[in-house]
């Protein structure tokens, strides 16, 4: 009976929002205290200046950049599968895509940080914003960091609407079910959402435009970030296959981290009969799929540079791979491409130990990849005279950490203040097996 | 509005009209003499010609085929006739192995790098490695091809008899499709270098095979739209190409070409940005300056941008028709953009005004396409049902 | 001629199915109109409801669009937010560059190429904000209430309901058509 089933779906959803059990609280005090820590080292940072990072002449770009890089990525999962896959009509995306949008959302917060931390005057940042002003002084629309600010402003505006167009329904649903305060914080939240006809079809409408548009925004912001790199004529920045490279790279971590995420999610939050092993088989392959394009473009950077016949462009290469950033090279081709492959083998892309590691295996690889390119790229220039090393200090580290903890901190607030499965996805599912059988 | 077939209908084969039959003959023979003639009036150009019908044609017909090697491993359950046009053009293949094999033998009269040996690539621009890795790697793709086609249609004809197929079986085909997808890339990207990039061949962009081999299946896709129209009525398999499939497909069209246009920004920008001369001459030649310029951008355009603003259509992607007009302007943009990509490398500015005669050389290419489709189409089912048969596999539980 | 009150007949339904039969049987029954309600996305049930129809070609859409009737605009309205914001953006980058028309390097101050990354940026910001401000605003979302005194919580939940608007005489028919299509509860409200 069809009516049974969108019960239960509600009553387990709904049900995750309770009083949230011991292990939550304390998960959330530990990220907590990440989150001091971080504040704490930039605080250390603010007030003694860059210098107690590692960065140096040449190595300007270090750990914040990285991380920077690093966390967009993670946030591309989210609008891949609520997007690209609901444009695509894949059923198992419903299960998932409000954790995954919920994590871009968040991810994007934290990214943006760290352009802010890396600025030796922060108190200034505004001056990169395209405002009117006093002297016409706007900022410089050819450089790639302005291109930045633009993409990641509009990634995390169209991000945010995307999420919260989807969740307006459940928040309806939530509403309708609670009663007290909670009432009338949803019935605010859900803008006077009702079911009818009348307004779902406009709201499929708006879905379907924004999930239209933020798919190729995804594509774009990412190849954005990377042109902050391919715009210069580095070695090892300047190559035209980074925009695909980088995307597919993003993608990559992101899934991952969707992985790392929801597999304690559905514990904590007793979910286990709705995030079945299905969905995390589906990103599995889907983790295939992008491993596989990222060892395309390591393998075309490395043969390219070896057909340049650039000498340049061939020291780069060699250095990378057996310099001192070397270890770290290797460990990103095996962690990114290698490691991912043997989710080809049905036993191990249903083990839920081994699809944990690997989500975190693969986030740790993409990290590594992300420090090769820009570390790498900016302490082996042309001119040996002017190589130099870099290495993170605590500070860094200590930030770095934060931004886990800050991370960490919102998305398990969130998962406990909204459905973190979204309810009306999952029956229109339901509805349509139904039918079938 | 969508048509139901009987199950006899199903049954039913394709019969090749014995007009078009004609024609295609025609065509082949039309198609030799330009070449033969262009041989004589203008050599040059008739290799160039070669060259790009080569590309133009392989790059379609293996598009074409990855998109069923695709649907295959991405277990997509509305495709089972599609596949089936796919797979019908791997009696096409021989056609273009044997045109590569014929510019290999004619390598001296269009490789460029062999009068001016490039400095310091001789490790990869030499002729016999060439010959050996394009005859490996495309014989390779071909078999690999030819298999998921051939275990496919064992898997149809079992199901016809009445036996159910196995996972075991499904398996098969779906690793099949797999290693179908990775030698695609591998194999499309040393086409993409060897017949394309290094004709100039001082220059060097790690996009480039990439662009090549997703513009290729962009275009495989519109080949596909192009077929199923046409059969459409024919293969007597409408319940599989309702006016939703053709939307769905247009909306990968869609895709790719706003996809391939992203790619090709990429590429130009960062060359454009970096303003390095080893890398900009390539596009100054192409986007530019000089005559060719006339011809690179309306290929963009024509290929890329148009397609991208007619697919905005809902009602265009709904009609199989004008749905099929837009896949041919895809693959009349596509094939100009290759002819702008290899032309200027190898003759330069100088484009003899006779080479209009070996251009013509595409008909044969076209009539040995068609011939050997249809003859391919006469002989084996429309529907795949192997592929129909992942209907009711996998299915996703909401609550377990 | 007085105004005739259109009384309110609400049927509830379990099963989807029974949900849109009544819709079927209620649009050939002359009621003048009425609504569906449900937890799933019904945006499907267009052809099932009163005659606010979906497109059929390019021209009825723009027919529709400019007479304001019932094909949802949320699309038309996207599109040209994100053509504005293509402009508008591009607009910006030559603008702002044309402020001080300073040669440097020998290169032009408005350069097209990388303006293209602000343009394309600022259409899907626009388009998206312009698409989502549509949906709240056409589904008179924040902007405007409906009474929907027929409205039970369950509605997205899981119950399915139709809230039919008929005349007096049309009351009775219309309940018995309700249950007949396999309402679990029917009632006038």
């Amino acid at each position: 009976m069809a009516n049974g089933v969108l019960r239960e779906i509600d009553d387990l959803i709904i049900g995750s929002l309770d009083r949230p059990s011991r292990g939550y609280l304390i998960t959330l005090g530990v990220c907590f205290l990440m989150l001091v820590i971080g504040v704490a080292a930039y605080a250390v940072q603010y007030f003694l200046g860059m210098g107690v990072t590692g960065l140096n002449v040449p190595v300007s770009w270090g750990t914040y950049i990285t991380n920077f890089v690093w966390w967009i990525g993670i946030a591309h999962s989210g609008t891949l599968i609520s997007a690209i896959l609901f444009l695509f009509r894949t059923k198992w995306r419903n299960g998932i895509n409000r954790a995954a949008e919920a994590m871009t959302l968040f991810a994007i917060m934290t990214a943006g940080l760290f352009p802010l931390i890396h600025l030796g005057r922060v108190w200034v940042f505004y001056w990169i914003l395209p405002y009117p002003n006093w002297r016409y002084l706007w900022p410089n629309f050819k450089s790639p960091l302005v291109w930045d600010v633009v993409a990641v402003t509009t990634y995390f505006t169209v991000s945010l609407l995307f999420f919260y167009l989807g969740l307006i329904p459940d928040l309806g649903t939530v509403r309708d079910r609670s009663e007290g305060w909670r009432k009338k914080l949803y019935s605010i939240l859900a803008f006077g959402w009702t079911p009818s006809w009348d307004k779902w079809r406009h709201y499929a409408r708006g879905y379907l435009a924004l999930a239209a548009l933020a798919t190729p925004l995804v594509i774009s912001v990412h190849s954005v970030v990377s042109w902050d790199f391919a715009m210069s004529i580095n070695p090892g920045w300047h190559t035209t296959i980074f925009a695909p490279y980088f995307v597919a790279g993003a993608i990559h971590s992101g899934l991952a981290m969707v992985i790392t995420l929801l597999i304690p999610l559905r514990k904590v939050l007793k979910l286990e009969r709705i995030l079945s092993l299905y969905y995390f088989e589906q990103m599995a392959l889907l983790l295939i799929l992008t491993g596989s394009i990222v060892g395309y473009a390591y393998i075309v950077e490395v043969f390219m540079a070896w057909y340049s016949g650039d000498i340049f462009e061939r020291q780069f290469n060699v250095i990378r791979a057996t310099g001192p950033y070397g270890p770290f090279y290797w460990a990103m081709v095996f962690l990114n491409v290698i490691v991912p492959m043997t989710l080809f083998w049905k036993k191990l892309r249903t083990n839920w130990t081994w699809l944990f590691i690997i989500g975190i295996l693969i986030n740790v690889g993409m990290w590594f990849e992300r420090f090769v390119i820009i570390v790498g790229g900016l302490a082996n220039n042309f001119v040996p005279s002017s190589w130099g090393i870099y290495a993170p200090r605590l500070v860094e580290g200590c930030i770095s950490l934060g931004s886990l903890g800050l991370f960490l901190l919102l998305f398990l607030s969130f998962v406990k203040f909204f459905p973190s499965v979204p309810m009306g996805e999952l029956k229109d599912v339901a509805l349509e097996g139904m039918e079938e059988e | 509005m969508s048509i139901e077939a009987s199950p006899d209908q199903m049954e039913s084969r394709f019969t090749v009209p014995g007009g078009l039959k004609l024609a295609a003959i025609v065509a082949v023979v039309l198609g030799i003499v330009a070449a033969v003639v262009g041989f004589f009036v203008a050599p040059v150009d008739t290799w160039v010609w070669l060259v790009v019908w080569f590309v133009v044609f392989m790059g379609v017909s293996s598009g074409m085929l990855a998109w069923s090697a695709v649907f295959r491993v991405a277990q997509a359950k509305w495709t089972p006739v599609v596949n089936r046009i796919g797979h019908s053009v791997i009696f096409f293949w021989p056609v273009c192995f044997f045109v590569m094999m014929l510019l290999l033998v004619g390598a001296h009269s269009w490789v460029t790098w062999l009068h001016e040996p490039a400095h310091d690539k001789e490790a990869w621009l030499n002729l016999p490695f060439m010959v050996i890795r394009d005859i490996v790697l495309l014989g390779a793709l071909g078999v690999l091809f030819a298999l998921l086609v051939r275990w496919t249609l064992v898997a149809d004809a079992r199901k016809q008899g009445g036996e159910e197929l196995s996972d075991r079986g499904q398996w098969r085909l779906t690793a099949i499709g797999t290693a179908c997808v990775f030698t695609y890339v591998v194999a499309s990207s040393i086409v993409a270098y060897d017949f394309i990039m290094s004709l100039s061949p001082e220059w060097y962009s790690t996009m480039f095979a990439p662009y090549i081999w997703i513009t290729n299946i962009y275009a495989g896709m519109a080949g596909l739209v192009i077929l199923a129209t046409f059969l459409r009525s024919r293969l007597g398999a409408m319940r599989f190409l309702t006016p939703q499939h053709f939307n769905d497909m247009g909306n990968l069209m869609l895709g790719f070409s706003l996809f391939s246009m992203g790619l090709f920004f990429a590429q130009y920008l960062t060359i454009w940005y970096g303003n390095i001369p080893e890398e900009t001459f390539f596009i100054i030649e192409r986007y530019y300056r000089g005559g060719w310029p006339y011809v690179g951008w309306p290929a963009f355009f024509v290929g890329y941008a148009i397609p991208f603003i007619m697919l905005q259509s809902r009602e265009l992607k709904h009609s199989p028709k004008w749905l099929s007009v837009t896949a041919g302007i895809v693959i009349f943009g596509v094939a100009a953009e290759r002819y702008v990509l290899v032309a200027p490398s190898v003759v330069g500015s100088a484009v003899s005004p006779l080479s209009v005669i070996p251009a013509f050389s595409v008909l044969f290419f076209l009539g040995a396409f068609v011939l050997s489709v249809t003859a391919f189409l006469a002989r084996y089912p429309a529907v795949s049902s192997a592929d129909e048969a992942l209907h009711g596999r996998q299915k996703m539980e909401v609550i377990s | 001629m007085t105004a005739v009150v259109l009384r309110k007949v609400v049927g509830k339904f379990e099963d989807f199915d029974a949900f849109k039969r009544a819709l079927g049987s209620l649009q050939v029954s002359g009621v003048p109109d009425y609504e569906a309600y449900g937890p799933v996305n019904l945006d499907e049930l267009g052809p099932l409801m009163p005659a606010r129809m979906i497109p059929r070609s390019f021209k009825e859409t723009v027919v529709e669009i400019l007479t304001g009737r019932n094909v949802s605009p949320v699309r038309g309205v996207a599109t040209v937010g994100a053509i504005t914001g293509l402009c508008l953006f591009f607009y910006m980058a030559v603008a702002t560059s044309n402020i001080y028309k300073l040669i440097v390097g020998g290169k032009p101050p408005v350069s097209r190429v990388p303006y293209v990354v602000i343009a394309y940026e600022g259409t899907i910001l626009l388009g998206a904000i312009a698409a989502f401000v549509a949906t709240l605003y056409y589904a008179r979302l924040i902007f405007g209430r409906q009474a929907m005194p027929e409205y039970d919580p369950r509605f997205s939940g899981d119950l399915f309901g139709v809230g039919a608007s008929c005349a007096p005489e049309q009351v009775e028919s219309t309940m018995e058509l309700l249950r007949n299509a396999g309402a679990v509860e029917v009632y006038e409200y």
